[in-house]
């Protein structure tokens, strides 16, 4: 009995910590999509990416850009600035990305960017980038698509009919473990 | 062979969802799973149909509850249900459905491997291959609204082709649930006047 009531509170409390550790990524805050547009680029000391990023706000979703520091980050004291088509664009540190500065506004499609990174009187540039097209698909979704909602209706119908089947049907207990 | 009250008290839970329950809850599951996907086809339309921008393509839900679909939340949360579904109903399979519910089980547990290394990410804050979101490890050569939609779709068709085989009158025989059973007629089942 006393093995029994062991077992039971074993149980609750594997439950318990499961619930809790399901909370934590329900928390979690994700994201869609960055695509690298430079990767590992020496700037000076330092080792940088350029991601263009689609934002997880949900009214401010343009593009926008990310610098990340791949090898370290820089001192306090260093400015990170990035120029869109020659025109300073305002830069923050992220606050999403641990060790990244990120535009306020997005880009476009040929804009050429270019990025810079100023510390104690010394300035470092990036190669420039021009923002490439649109991401286009690399499978042929549209195919893909059409059979997917075809299944999906077919299955849906499918679903119903036998749902519906199911329940007329009155619950029967046959065969399960009880040949023995 | 039909049980007696006495010996069904004695199942468990796992023999009685794989057993007497199986019918009810493959369907429930079923539909469960379809309404997700239903979820993922729109987000797909909006996207390579109509041709709306991927950020602003947020699927039905996500109209309603953008913060839904940019959180790992639903994305984790079907993922975990749909493969916990496919585990506890595996054993109601015979034969070569139980292959096919297999296979999508095993691939709907690399999917849930995806997401659930998005969600370290996510709470930890370091993301793979040292992008600054969170990245499924296929995604740096597709896309993940393609990647994603793709997993689904290639757990989808064996676990219909695995229902399709499991619920054919001449799988009665091997099962031990009601899935392939002829179906009730209406005045049998006491429905004729409603």
């Amino acid at each position: 009995m006393g093995r029994m009531h062991a077992m039971r509170s074993a149980i609750r409390l594997i439950a318990l910590l499961a619930a809790v550790s399901l909370a934590l990524p329900a928390m979690a805050h994700g994201d869609h999509d960055a695509r690298p547009l430079l990767r590992r680029a020496e700037v000076g000391p330092y080792t940088v990416s350029v991601w263009q990023v689609y934002p997880d706000v949900g009214s401010a979703i343009i593009p926008h850009l990310i610098v990340t520091f791949d090898d370290g980050m820089p001192d306090e004291g260093a400015v990170v600035s990035v120029r869109v088509d020659s025109e300073n664009v305002h830069m923050m540190r992220s606050v999403t990305t641990t060790g990244a500065w990120e535009t306020t506004t997005g880009v476009e499609p040929d804009d050429v960017v270019s990025v810079t990174i100023s510390e104690r009187g010394e300035a470092w540039s990036a190669p420039t980038v021009v923002i490439p097209p649109p991401l286009t698909s690399v499978l042929p979704m549209r195919a893909l698509i059409a059979i997917s909602i075809f299944l999906a209706a077919a299955v849906a119908w499918w679903i119903g009919s036998r749902t519906a089947q199911a329940w007329r049907r009155p619950i029967t207990y046959r065969n399960v473990g009880l040949e023995g | 062979m039909v049980g007696t009250s006495e010996q069904t008290a004695e199942m468990g839970f796992i023999q009685k969802l794989n057993g007497p329950w199986h019918e009810r809850a493959l369907w429930i599951y079923l539909a469960i799973v379809v309404l997700h996907w239903i979820e993922h086809l729109f987000q797909a339309a909006q996207i390579w149909i109509l041709e709306m921008p991927r950020p602003e393509a947020l699927g039905a839900l996500g109209y309603v509850f953008p913060w839904l679909v940019k959180s790992e939340v639903m994305h984790f949360g079907y993922a975990l249900i749909m493969f916990t579904g496919l585990v506890l109903l595996l054993p109601g399979f015979r034969g070569a459905a139980r292959g096919w519910w297999l296979a999508s089980t095993i691939i709907q547990g690399w999917h849930l491997v995806e997401h659930s290394t998005l969600q370290i990410q996510a709470i930890v804050g370091t993301n793979l291959f040292g992008s600054p979101v969170p990245t499924s490890f296929l995604q740096p050569f597709i896309p993940r609204p393609e990647l994603h939609l793709v997993y689904n779709l290639i757990v989808f068709i064996p676990m219909i082709v695995a229902m399709w085989l499991h619920t054919r009158p001449a799988q009665d025989a091997l099962n031990d649930c009601n899935c392939a059973a002829p179906p009730v007629e209406r005045a049998k089942a006491g429905l004729a006047s409603v």
